[in-house]
């Protein structure tokens, strides 16, 4: 996220933005990215109409008229108007995302990276969020960053996986699932098989059924008196993607 | 570039700067240290007497030195803000200039603390006014307030510099290190080292400059890649370098200080010695007005010749008796020149204005703090002036009759008595 924001120089390889090389062509890829950091802070003492209008000269939006039309839209598309002359100081975890958001697409970017942007909100402020993203999807390339899989399911037409730097999956979400299909079992089990089954299966689930347990597993085959096959889920296929050894691109 | 997107550029940036400045005066610690340096100003203006002069020199040097130390402090914090903020990502992806956003960062930051200094010295003009003093009096803060204002230029620059390439504002506070070290180390630093004397305050504004130059063009390197290139900082570096050589070479060259150089026309006027009987000894040295004044200037008359430091106690009240002197025998052939021993050639012109002086202040530009009074400068050697402020009376043919040293001539009395025995024994005046 670093190096496709211009912040860090790779230390190899290199990435290419509409035709612009992260190496060497920052400034001009600074100008078609929005950029929502997961760690940021806004100044405090700024209300959130200052802050956009900030943001928006930072981003040489020189003409007064438009660049306040923009800031207004911005405002009504957040659902923020009503707050624009409070101090972001005194916003909430939710509305300092909304900010964010805002100050990402003050120069209609059309490519807006979001670093997990909905990480530490609670669940309206996260569906909020969410819907807003899906919303701006239509409009530009959004670069999602998440570990919550109601994020991908909301937003992405294409999902790439990363695990320790290496990529183990890109495609699109049918996808995705597709590289789990017909290997996702639900296993009605006893608690003291529990870890027996753990050691032989990756367990993608667990939901308790009075005294029984209802274990979901990812495996090829399953070898249990009670077991049936079920429909994948995302988090299925994430976990299975994880796992597994080798790459899986479509 | 066209004028158009120039005219834009321009306009953006003191639209951005309005939001720097808004950044630090709407915070409580901003608004606290104002109020502060308000209160200190106001205590600073509590003194005895209506003239302004002592209190805009006081005023001159909290503001060199202590407000030197708070600006280092306010500058290194404005540097990291970023960092500490946690707003740096989002600034820096901006498609900005560096050298602008450092100079945004540096301006706004230096022009709040700039207001800060402004309160005090405000602090200290009202408790004049409040005192009796008039407008024109007041005026005497003014060049004072622009002395401490270059002063705290090159701290803030220093500071900023450090804070911002190192990332750390502890780096920073070495700015401030570096003025408390010249306050404490008066007595084995050049006069060249201080940058609070006014003669000194054009060179250390041209290093402020170079040191700013050079932090835009580091803070661009640091932002890897940032293109397009720096525009102002190689060729501001390289002309406020070459500004900064020269100046201080020049005033190596003219100055005196026991440290870099000696002045062979100071020397020549420590040749003299003076003592009862003996001829006043002369010089040469610019009056308030920049004037260049001696004692040759007043043949025939009886001199009252009062050497004085502006940072003692008793300046004020021993100015205002000087002037009443000046005023009841002025008319019949008196006149007072006062000789002001300082190492800050702003502090004689202060004293002249905010104390509304009718006599000539002269500057003597040979001053330099060291431990031994008779070496403080060659002109107080020669008059023996083993304590400030010393007052020599000279009948009209320039001979001495007596100095008063130390404490006793701050009443006037004693000065006094000495003019009308002069008078008494020569009362004709042509």
């Amino acid at each position: 996220m670093s190096i496709l924001s211009t912040l860090v120089d790779p230390t190899s390889g290199t990435a290419i933005i509409d035709g612009n090389d992260v190496r060497h062509k920052k400034h001009e890829i600074r100008q078609l990215l929005g950029f929502l950091p997961q760690d940021f802070g806004l100044y405090p003492v700024l209300t959130a109409y200052e802050t956009l209008d900030y943001m928006a000269l930072l981003c040489s939006l020189h003409d007064p008229i438009a660049r306040r039309e923009r800031i207004e839209g911005l405002l009504a598309r957040m659902n923020l108007t009503a707050v624009k002359d409070r101090p972001v100081g005194g916003f909430s975890g939710g509305m300092r995302q909304r900010v964010g958001l805002a100050q990402a697409l003050l120069n209609s970017p059309k490519l807006l990276i979001v670093d997990e942007p909905t990480a530490g909100l609670d669940p309206e402020e996260r569906i909020r969020v969410r819907s807003l993203l899906a919303e701006l999807s239509g409009e530009r390339v959004i670069l999602l960053s998440t570990h919550l899989i109601e994020d991908v399911q909301a937003v992405a037409d294409r999902v790439g996986i990363l695990h320790k730097g290496r990529l183990r999956y890109v495609g699109d979400i049918p996808g995705m699932l597709a590289t789990v299909q017909g290997k996702v079992w639900e296993i009605e089990a006893r608690p003291e098989e529990l870890n027996e089954l753990r050691g032989k299966y990756l367990e993608t689930g667990l939901l308790r059924a009075g005294n029984l347990l209802k274990i979901r597993v990812a495996a090829d085959r399953v070898d249990h008196p009670k077991v049936r096959s079920i429909e994948p889920n995302l988090e299925d296929a994430y976990i299975w993607l994880m796992r597994e050894p080798e790459a899986t691109a479509s | 570039m066209s004028n158009q997107s120039q005219s834009a550029g321009f306009t953006t940036w003191l639209l951005l700067f309005k939001y720097e400045l808004l950044t630090g005066l709407r915070t409580a610690a901003w608004r606290g240290i104002a109020l502060a340096a308000l209160l200190y100003g106001l205590s600073l203006g509590h003194v005895d007497g209506t003239g302004c002069g002592v209190t805009a020199l006081d005023a001159g040097e909290t503001g060199c030195r202590l407000f030197a130390l708070v600006t280092a402090v306010w500058m290194s914090l404005a540097a990291v803000r970023d960092t500490a903020t946690r707003t740096r990502v989002i600034v820096q992806s901006r498609p900005q200039r560096s050298e602008t956003l450092a100079s945004l960062r540096f301006t706004g930051a230096f022009v709040q603390a700039l207001g800060l200094l402004a309160a005090l010295f405000v602090g200290a003009a009202l408790a004049r006014i409040i005192g009796g003093s008039g407008l024109l009096q007041v005026g005497a803060f003014v060049p004072q307030f622009i002395r401490a204002s270059g002063v705290c230029l090159f701290s803030a620059a220093l500071s900023f510099a450090l804070a911002s390439l190192s990332e750390s504002p502890i780096a920073g506070l070495l700015g401030g290190l570096y003025s408390l070290l010249v306050l404490a180390g008066k007595e084995y630093l050049a006069r060249l080292y201080d940058p609070a004397p006014v003669q000194n305050l054009s060179a250390y504004v041209a290093v402020s400059l170079f040191i700013l130059m050079l932090t835009m063009r580091f803070s661009a390197a640091r932002r890897r890649g940032s293109s397009p290139p720096p525009l102002l900082a190689v060729p501001g570096a390289l002309l406020s370098l070459a500004a900064a050589i020269l100046l201080f070479t020049n005033i190596a060259r003219s100055g005196h200080d026991p440290h870099i150089r000696l002045n062979p026309t100071l020397e020549l006027m420590a040749a003299q010695d003076t003592q009862a009987g003996a001829r006043a000894a002369g010089f040469l040295f610019p009056d308030q007005h920049g004037n260049p004044t001696s004692l040759a200037d007043y043949p025939g008359k009886v001199l009252v010749i009062a050497l004085l430091s502006p940072h003692d106690v008793d300046t004020g009240s021993m100015l205002t008796a000087l002037n009443a002197l000046q005023k009841k025998y002025g008319a019949r052939g008196v006149q007072v020149v006062g000789v002001c021993l300082s190492e800050d050639n702003s502090a004689a012109p202060a004293l002249a204005i905010g104390e509304g002086l009718v006599f000539p202040l002269v500057t003597d530009w040979g001053t330099s703090s060291v431990p031994e009074k008779l070496a403080m400068s060659p002109l107080a050697g020669a008059y023996r002036a083993t304590a400030l402020p010393s007052v020599a009376v000279t009948d009209r043919r320039r001979r001495i009759i007596d100095i008063v040293r130390g404490a006793s001539v701050t009443d006037g009395r004693s000065v006094t008595d000495l003019v009308e025995q002069a008078l008494k024994a020569e009362p004709n005046w042509q």
